[in-house]
């Protein structure tokens, strides 16, 4: 859609002249703006803005900011309750179909994404809000490298942030408004991108949005012109008498705990500074790239760490938890000392190397890292990438996204894997134990001469699915998924192998199965059949996906 | 009124479409694993194919497409197998998401103290009744709870940050009368809680209870789910393609043609099942719709349908729920309540919260004036005459 389709009430504001200069970031953002256009319709300005971000140049705010006009695209979703054909976004990596329906004026936003197809199904209100939120994903999902927390940021005059992070009713969007409205600039209530590189958070422009029942909570010269409709509520920064600031420094990081009426916690308002490796925790129970970019989203949670305090705040009334937060800001507590912590990609020091390995598994020519020479040996899964703090060792596995804090004398004895034979102390032996059970570390059994003849390692261990992997047989494989998104593409062998696990089964009855599946029939030579099998087998346990049945992490929800 | 002298049943793609094209392609892709289904004519040109395409991601209908594809039942050009590969890759993807989020709902409800619930539609119809799960699409969630449990599994998942995509009526209204609420979570997924399988008056006749009885059982990621028994899943389609929806979508009558089909489902069973829950006309409707779809063999079926005559009163009451258009106070839906309950859901109607007239940008004066207006002009009149006429009958009934 060209600018010329932009309604009239909603405006493009000319492009600035910016040109990367040297040893200046340039960051591609995109700037999503609410507008109000003609009675009954929202206006979304949807444009492609280039952010010029230096050090020094945050210190007064963020740089000039451009749109260029030719790239301006509108969405425009109806609100009203009459069925209405309301137009269409072409992103480069993302297509939303708009469209009224007859259901109560409901709007239905159609993704296709890559071919793929979702469907979200909103009210009119809520759809704008939809809408602006796949278009910025998409568009961030772009810029490969960067972390993002699910969370907000505002900043004072100048350029040091606050950044609010939490879950989904926490009452960060809340919390932001509140300083927002308070003479705090708005970065974002929703996401939250981290360049440590320059040493700021950076967000999109858009409305704060506020759920349903939450104007209550606002501030009352806000709240008084919202008019409740039980859907999102979005609130711009000049309705909240503030403006935009696309970047700013880090000071302090606050996860709001909104404390309820059933008599939850003591005071009134309370707040804590977390050691570093809780702080680590909580940071990245709210990041949402860590699976895909888990390295560089430790590295950056590691520096927001590093550059501020992280304080959980617990609090009644989001006006007191304003104050408190602006106090934070103005004078931040002091924070643990924090050595400087070291980022280590496990997948990198295994044999395998890349895990991008794991993505396919089952093509030609792929295996699993190997650890040989003795009955039993243990090194830490591929699958694993640690922070380690010091005193303590945080470790996060990518498939299953579990992250685990390892204390003092866990961390030691995390720092001496890996290990060619099973310890001798039994304390270390349990540890060993759990960090198996939870496929932070990967067991080995060495394979001798006549292995296959006794399931390649694997004995009469019965194998199961590991839990919580969603999966689908496709053409030529199958698709599995993990709780949180972590993909992996079966193919060959491994996905035969898979299928007939739908139940706990030994390697050898595997073999049986696939042999008598096979175009052999039950006749089909069983030692090859089996010496694929157990193939197979090896790189689904080192990809985590598969556990022994007797594991107690299986029955763990 | 005799079933088959009625108007043909909508559906989503028209039986009279010309043999080749892409309309008539897709039914037969979508019923080619029925008994006798005949052989699929081939696509009469490129543009029909990319029809077809088209027309097989709009109805979900991708992954029986690419099983015909891949047993050589029908050619494409390699460039739409890829985009037929990658659509249905995409879809299952968002079936695997939605998966994972039927696990955390479980998880959530067992941690809050456990929620007595069902899974209908979508994930149930995809592991109990395909042969394999990778052939029906679903685009959402759809979860049956116990009314008594209903309050409360609506607000464990608002915790959970769903959010509910209509504000109840006044207080208890969902538990009571409701069919179901829709929430919707921060990602997207559309949650649909549902008291009973339908809206209007076949609401109030479904018994609930029946819904609940001898659950099967499907597996999900190592998690065990329960969904309702088969015949209540076969009349559950029914009901969504019949009283759902004014056009029965092709997946409904894919899944319904699946269960006609099955020996041990036969009319004795189900069309019993039916009449008990007064939703003959509701069956009658579909197993037209589907013989009319689809070419397979269902003689049993068939000769059920022709010797069922269908009550046109019950007929004008799905026509009504179809023209309603989200309106609840029908009379066919009413005298299906009695007394107190009655009471209670017309004065729900009457008098809706303040969140509900916020949502519709309403105020209660503006309601009552709108009422008045109404009520002032034909509607008196009807009224009068009405009453007028049920007085007559009374003193018929007295004196005659």
């Amino acid at each position: 859609m060209s600018e010329a389709d932009v309604p009239s009430g909603s405006e493009v504001r000319p492009p600035a002249e910016v040109a990367p200069g040297p040893g200046r970031a340039g960051v591609e953002r995109v700037v999503l703006d609410l507008r109000d256009a003609p009675t009954g319709v929202v206006g979304l300005v949807v444009a492609r803005q280039v952010l010029q971000c230096t050090p020094a140049s945050t210190e007064q705010g963020c740089d000039r900011i451009g749109v260029d006009g030719a790239d301006a695209e509108v969405l425009v979703a109806a609100v009203g309750h009459e069925p209405w054909l309301v137009g269409e976004v072409d992103d480069e990596a993302v297509t939303i179909d708009v469209r009224g329906t007859e259901d109560h004026g409901r709007v239905v936003l159609d993704l296709t994404e890559a071919g793929g197809e979702r469907s979200i199904a909103s009210t009119p209100t809520a759809a704008a809000d939809r809408a602006l939120g796949i278009l910025t994903r998409a568009r961030l999902d772009r810029e490969v490298g960067r972390l993002r927390l699910h969370g907000g940021a505002v900043a004072d005059a100048h350029g040091r942030a606050v950044v609010v992070l939490g879950p989904s009713g926490a009452g960060k969007s809340t919390l932001i408004a509140h300083l927002a409205h308070a003479g705090l600039g708005l970065v974002n209530d929703e996401q939250v991108a981290l360049f440590p590189e320059i040493g700021v958070v950076a967000g999109f422009t858009r409305p704060v949005a506020i759920k349903p029942g939450g104007a209550a909570h606002l501030p009352p010269a806000v709240a008084s012109g919202i008019r409740e409709t039980g859907a999102t509520v979005l609130i711009t920064a000049r309705d909240l008498g503030t403006a935009h600031r696309l970047a700013a420094r880090p000071v302090v990081t606050v996860l709001p705990e909104r404390l309820h009426d059933e008599g939850e916690g003591e005071g009134e308002l309370s707040w804590e500074v977390l050691a570093p490796g809780h702080a680590l925790e909580a940071l990245l129970a709210n990041n949402l790239d860590l699976e895909n970019r888990p390295v560089e989203g430790l590295r950056a949670a590691a520096w927001l760490v590093n550059v501020g305090p992280v304080v959980r705040l617990r609090y009644r009334n989001a006006a007191d938890a304003c104050i408190e937060v602006q106090r934070l800001l103005a004078a931040p507590p002091a924070r643990p000392a924090v050595p400087t912590a070291t980022v280590i990609d496990h997948a990198a020091d295994a044999s395998a190397g890349d895990v991008s390995d794991l993505k396919a598994i089952g093509a030609p020519g792929g295996g699993g890292p190997r650890i040989g020479g003795s009955a039993a040996s243990f090194a830490i899964s591929p699958e694993v990438a640690s922070v380690d703090l010091g005193h303590e060792v945080l470790v996060y596995h990518r498939s299953t996204r579990a992250v685990a804090l390892l204390n003092p004398a866990g961390a030691q004895r995390w720092r001496r894997l890996p290990l060619a034979e099973v310890p001798g102390d039994p304390e270390d032996q349990a540890f060993l134990k759990q960090l198996v059970s939870h496929g932070l570390v990967t067991e080995h059994q060495a394979p001798s001469g006549d292995a296959t003849a006794h399931g390649g390692g694997y004995g009469s261990a019965v194998l199961a699915r590991g839990p919580r992997l969603v999966s689908r047989r496709m053409r030529g494989g199958v698709m599995v998924t993990g709780p949180t998104g972590s993909f992996h593409r079966l193919e060959g062998s491994t996905a035969v192998v898979w299928n007939h696990l739908d139940l706990p089964r030994s390697a050898e009855l595997l073999a049986e199965m696939v042999a008598a599946d096979s175009d052999g029939g039950p006749g089909a030579d069983l030692d090859a059949v089996r010496t694929e099998v157990i193939r197979a087998l090896a790189e689904l346990v080192d990809a985590g996906l598969l556990v022994r049945s007797d594991d107690p992490l299986r029955t763990v929800p | 009124m005799i079933a088959e002298t009625g108007p043909e049943p909508r559906t989503a793609v028209s039986r009279h479409a010309p043999a080749g094209s892409a309309p008539a392609v897709l039914r037969q892709v979508a019923g080619w694993l029925l008994p006798g289904e005949p052989a699929i004519d081939p696509l009469r040109d490129d543009k029909e194919a990319e029809a077809l395409v088209r027309l097989a991601a709009r109805e979900k209908v991708l992954g029986p497409l690419l099983v015909v594809v891949d047993a050589g039942a029908l050619r494409l050009p390699d460039h739409l197998v890829e985009r037929v590969v990658a659509g249905h890759e995409g879809t299952m993807l968002w079936c695997m998401h939605l998966e994972h989020r039927l696990l955390e709902v479980k998880a959530w409800f067992e941690v809050a103290g456990g929620v007595d619930f069902r899974v209908v539609k979508g994930p149930a119809v995809a592991h109990l009744d395909e042969f394999d799960a990778s052939l029906r699409a679903f685009a959402d969630l759809d979860l049956l709870v116990r009314s008594d449990h209903f309050d409360r599994a609506i607000s464990i998942l608002e915790r959970h940050g769903a959010v509910r995509r209509t504000p109840q009526r006044r207080p208890g209204f969902d538990r009571r009368f409701n069919k179901s609420v829709g929430l919707t979570c921060p990602d997207g997924v559309e949650l649909d809680v549902h008291r009973t399988f339908t809206g209007g008056a076949h609401g109030f006749r479904v018994p609930v209870g029946r819904l609940f009885e001898s659950p099967d059982k499907f597996v999900v990621a190592g998690e065990e789910f329960l969904a309702p028994d088969l015949v209540v899943r076969a009349l559950h389609a029914a009901y969504h393609g019949i009283v759902g929806s004014r056009t029965p979508p092709l997946r409904t009558l894919r899944d319904l043609a699946g269960y006609l089909s099955r020996t041990g489902l036969g009319p004795a069973v189900l069309a019993a099942e039916a009449e008990r829950w007064r939703g003959g006309a509701v069956l009658a409707e579909a197993v037209r719709a589907t013989l009319t779809a689809f070419d397979f063999e269902a003689p049993g079926w068939q000769d059920w349908l022709g010797r069922t005559e269908v009550d046109p009163e019950e007929l004008e009451v799905i026509r009504r729920q179809h023209d309603a258009g989200g309106v609840p106070v029908l009379w066919s839906t009413v005298r299906e309540l009695r007394g107190r309950e009655r009471a209670a859901y017309l004065w729900a109607v009457a008098a809706p919260s303040r969140q509900v007239l916020a949502d519709r940008g309403e105020t209660s004066a503006g309601r009552v004036w709108r009422g008045l207006r109404r009520v002032s002009g034909t509607g008196v009149r009807r009224q009068r005459r009405w009453i007028r006429g049920r007085r007559r009958a009374a003193n018929r009934c007295r004196w005659g």
